[in-house]
């Protein structure tokens, strides 16, 4: 039976060159853009007095703090412009996306290892596994991975045997499937 | 276990071996004309050879290929586990 992890319901979407570089410019126009002072108002404040605000004025002023705490760093900066309409919220680009499919699906392998029913091999499950099983069921693995690897595997001609004894050490009866393997021994001290 | 007794078991596994390979290469090779002679050949040569170890030194197997003799001489043979197969 497949296994199916959260976010498997979303379909399959490819995401191009030309649309990873766009939202890399966006998140380059974002971080050039500076954030609010932080002399305004304390954070005290706006920590004790959420009172009497609504919702927008309550999510901004958040984002604002936030900004503030986090004016050393670029990655954790956030631009209260974002965040003062609601419906700036529900958009998400496609990292955000998968950063959100990716937390799911962290906390639903920790809690199928909880439940010992994890994946039973350590180092957790395959990246492959992953993409595939966010995939829709019908889309050809060649669109998800690339082209596939091919074997062209030649027939093989019977021609010159081993002697019996050199077949029996050596592992075939064929010379040409001599591969001069070096034998399974135990690890010294075991 | 003489070295006459030794040299037979080893000279039953080669046989056996070789029977195997050329088995598993006609199941893809099924019109090959020269395996399967070797084949036969090497099926024969087994079959005798197991003959010959069995009228010497008892069944090789517990019932269905070897034939019981006056005793049972299934235990009395050492298991394949218990042959040091290192050449003295």
């Amino acid at each position: 039976m497949r296994r199916q992890l959260p976010g498997s319901h979303k379909p399959f979407r490819l995401i191009r060159d030309s649309d990873r570089e766009l939202a890399r410019e966006q998140a380059r126009r974002r971080l050039r853009r500076q954030p609010p002072q932080a002399e305004d108002t304390p954070i005290d404040d706006e920590l004790t007095s959420p009172a009497g605000r609504t919702g927008i004025q309550s999510i901004a002023s958040t984002a604002d703090r936030l900004a503030r705490t986090a004016s050393g760093s670029d990655c954790c900066r956030i631009d209260p412009g974002d965040l003062s309409a609601p419906t700036v919220l529900h958009q998400s680009s496609p990292d955000e996306g998968s950063m959100e499919n990716r937390d799911k699906e962290a906390s639903s392998l920790t809690q199928a290892a909880q439940s010992g029913s994890g994946w039973p091999f350590e180092g957790g499950e395959p990246e492959a596994t992953h993409v595939a099983s966010q995939t829709a069921p019908d889309t050809p693995s060649s669109l998800i991975f690339g082209e596939l690897a091919t074997a062209y595997v030649p027939c093989q001609m019977f021609g010159q045997t081993l002697s019996l004894r050199d077949a029996l050490r050596t592992g075939t009866l064929f010379p040409e499937l001599v591969r001069n393997v070096p034998l399974y021994q135990k690890p010294p001290g075991t | 276990m003489d070295a006459r007794q030794k040299e037979m078991l080893l000279r039953l596994m080669e046989l056996q071996f070789a029977a195997t390979e050329l088995n598993l290469y006609l199941d893809t090779h099924p019109d090959d004309t020269r395996a399967l002679q070797e084949f036969r050949m090497r099926s024969q040569e087994l079959m005798s050879a197991k003959m010959e170890y069995e009228r010497i030194y008892g069944p090789l197997l517990n019932f269905g290929l070897g034939m019981t003799g006056r005793t049972w001489q299934w235990i009395q043979d050492p298991w394949p586990w218990e042959v040091n197969w290192r050449r003295s």
